[in-house]
């Protein structure tokens, strides 16, 4: 499950203040599984921990769920729903209930490559993204799902990939800032925005410092630099105003993240 | 809905809906996440990758110096889709595509299986690849230097030949019915090979000023539409890239972060380590570069990162690094043997020279 992941980051705590969350991926790590641990987190983990105050033992969705918007730039929405799958989240059936849903921008870049299916009218035919349609088809989804539950979650994943359809790097700027503002605009609203972060890029090193210096949580995933262990799949460092920073190993099992000390993954 | 059992009760057990997963001749669905996988060609690969490329992804190889090996794993991929059916496709623009299909690998069959091997039964000369012993109803689609009038470029590419490639891609995609909402009579996958992407045959000089810049942008992008439509459909691609041709370090790590699986090859050739005796039962050393998670969680690991590949007469094999044994005396402990022997001098033993010495 996710829950161990959640605990590190402090995000279980009931003062958790973190309303904008920077996810950084570094060299060939993948940091999807920490979004679908958000998801989890937002959409079950609260209720969870409540029903085992309660002694209940299945986590279902309450009043106290957050809904959330998924926009996955990188991966495809299918694989976040088979990932928060394997987490004991079904997200196909929360969609039919309205407490997720989901802009798969790759799905959308497909379709405006071949001309076909129902074109999104937040991308042109050469396949870039226009950020300013983009925004506003968030805010009007955001702000109907608030009319029916009392917090929403904004999740973005690798929103460098919408550079590499050609969108200047100031352009994103300006978007991240919108939707910073949206944090003031709708109340009891969440932002966690994901990015690739590489040293020799200029644009994507820009962007994760920007990210870092926005957001009140940095969640930093990276391999592990000897190569790769089946002990440990790679390391994760905090860094927060209000959690207390940390570096941490991760194993990412079948069905769960293991976290652990660096050192400590045979205990 | 309910369903009526055998003896007319109505019971809400029901499965739902059909199984999605088509069959495809020459795949096989994966344990963990029911993911479609397909053979590289290279069993020695597929173990190391886990169990296979899954359909809709993108496998990266980063070319060796001369291009020797990553252009032989190419052969591979199209030689086994070949053998298993699957239509193909080849773009390149470094050599002809024409001439890279006649060197084609042939299936090895053993003689208990089929009797006589097909070598014995064709043709006398034993020649290791051979072109026209493939099965007739091939079908493979090539992608030359020069675009047709019919071909208009897609995608936002500075350098044309992208979106010329791209839109290839693309009509191949949807002519043979490999979209995933398609439903044709028999369901296929598409595997398309690219040759050097990115080298300088690749480049337009009439738009880009600077070369690496054009690059730099046009490169990861290819990947991220090309990743795009093979999300969308039964097909995979295998791309290689003469990254060592690249200055700017960021391109081959924006390309690896564009692909879902990357690798390296390093071969020996031309290097130092070709006449060193530790290396000599191989050819090259293959560097895993990337196994990214898809539609899963955990992701694949090998059994070790320390993979070395030959190429022996027929078969092409990756294995794990092994250091010949130390058969011969080295230098080191000639010395050794020395050193002792002017110690021993001082202790009860005789001098090295001594005749006593047995």
């Amino acid at each position: 499950m996710a829950a161990a992941l959640i605990a590190a980051l402090g995000l279980d705590q009931p003062e958790a203040q973190s309303s904008s969350i920077a996810v950084l991926e570094k060299g060939n790590a993948d940091s999807s599984f920490v979004l679908s641990c958000f998801m989890w987190e937002c959409l079950v983990g609260r209720s969870a921990r409540e029903c085992r105050a309660n002694g209940l033992l299945l986590p279902r969705p309450s009043e106290s769920s957050a809904a959330v918007l998924l926009v996955s730039c990188h991966h495809s929405a299918a694989h976040y729903r088979n990932q928060s799958l394997k987490l004991g989240l079904n997200l196909t059936s929360l969609s039919q209930k309205g407490l997720f849903e989901e802009l798969d921008l790759t799905k959308a870049i497909s379709s405006s490559l071949v001309k076909s299916g129902c074109m999104a009218d937040f991308i042109n035919d050469s396949g870039t993204i226009i950020v300013e349609t983009l925004f506003s088809s968030i805010r009007s989804r955001l702000l109907k799902m608030k009319d029916s539950f009392k917090s929403v979650c904004l999740i973005i994943g690798n929103i460098n990939d919408i550079i590499t359809t050609g969108v200047s790097t100031s352009h994103i700027f300006t978007f991240i800032n919108y939707l910073q503002g949206l944090l003031a605009e709708i109340d009891c609203m969440s932002l966690v925005i994901s990015t690739h972060f590489t040293d020799d890029d200029e644009s994507e090193r820009l962007l994760g410092s920007f990210l870092k210096n926005a957001s009140d949580l940095t969640v930093t995933v990276s391999g592990l630099q000897t190569g790769l262990s089946k002990d440990v799949s790679g390391c994760l460092n905090v860094w927060g105003q209000s959690t207390p920073s940390g570096t941490y190993h991760y194993r990412l099992l079948d069905r769960q993240v293991k976290m652990f000390s660096p050192g400590a993954s045979s205990v | 809905m309910a369903a009526l059992t055998s003896d007319g009760n109505v019971t809400s057990f029901q499965k739902k809906g059909r199984n999605r997963i088509p069959y495809i001749q020459g795949t096989r669905q994966s344990v963990q996440n029911a993911q479609i996988l397909a053979s590289s060609g290279v069993p020695s690969l597929d173990h190391v990758l886990g169990s296979g490329l899954p359909v809709g992804t993108i496998l990266l190889i980063e070319e060796d110096v001369f291009g020797t090996f990553s252009k032989l794993m190419l052969k591979y991929f199209l030689a086994e889709g070949i053998a298993c059916e699957h239509p193909s496709f080849l773009a390149s623009l470094d050599t002809i595509p024409k001439s890279l299909m006649k060197e084609l690998p042939v299936p090895i069959k053993t003689e208990s299986s089929s009797g006589t091997s097909i070598d014995s039964k064709a043709d006398p000369m034993t020649i290791a690849w051979r072109y026209q012993n493939m099965r007739q109803n091939r079908v493979v689609i090539l992608y030359g230097p020069g675009p047709t009038e019919d071909d208009r470029p897609i995608g936002d590419f500075g350098n044309k030949n992208y979106g010329y490639l791209l839109s290839k891609i693309h009509q191949k995609i949807s002519e043979g019915q490999f979209r995933v909402q398609d439903e044709p009579s028999k369901h296929s996958i598409l595997r398309v090979a690219i040759h050097s992407l990115g080298s300088p045959m690749w480049v337009d000089s009439t738009t880009d000023a600077n070369i690496e810049t054009g690059i730099k942008r046009d490169l990861p992008r290819f990947l991220l539409y090309l990743r795009s439509l093979l999300r969308e459909s039964y097909a995979l691609a295998v791309v290689t890239v003469p990254s060592h041709l690249f200055q700017d370090p960021s391109i081959h790590k924006l390309c690896e972060y564009q692909s879902d699986m990357a690798l390296r090859f390093e071969s020996f050739a031309g290097s130092s380590y070709e006449t060193n005796p530790v290396f000599k039962e191989y050819h090259g050393l293959l560097h895993i570069r990337k196994l990214g998670p898809v539609n899963t969680l955990a992701t694949h690991v090998p059994e070790s990162l320390d993979l070395a590949f030959k190429l022996r007469r027929r078969k092409f094999v990756i294995e794990k690094l092994h250091l010949p044994p130390e058969l011969q005396e080295s230098a080191q402990r000639e010395q050794d043997d020395i050193a002792s022997g002017k110690r021993s001098g001082i202790g009860c033993a005789s001098s090295p020279n001594s005749k006593l010495d047995f």
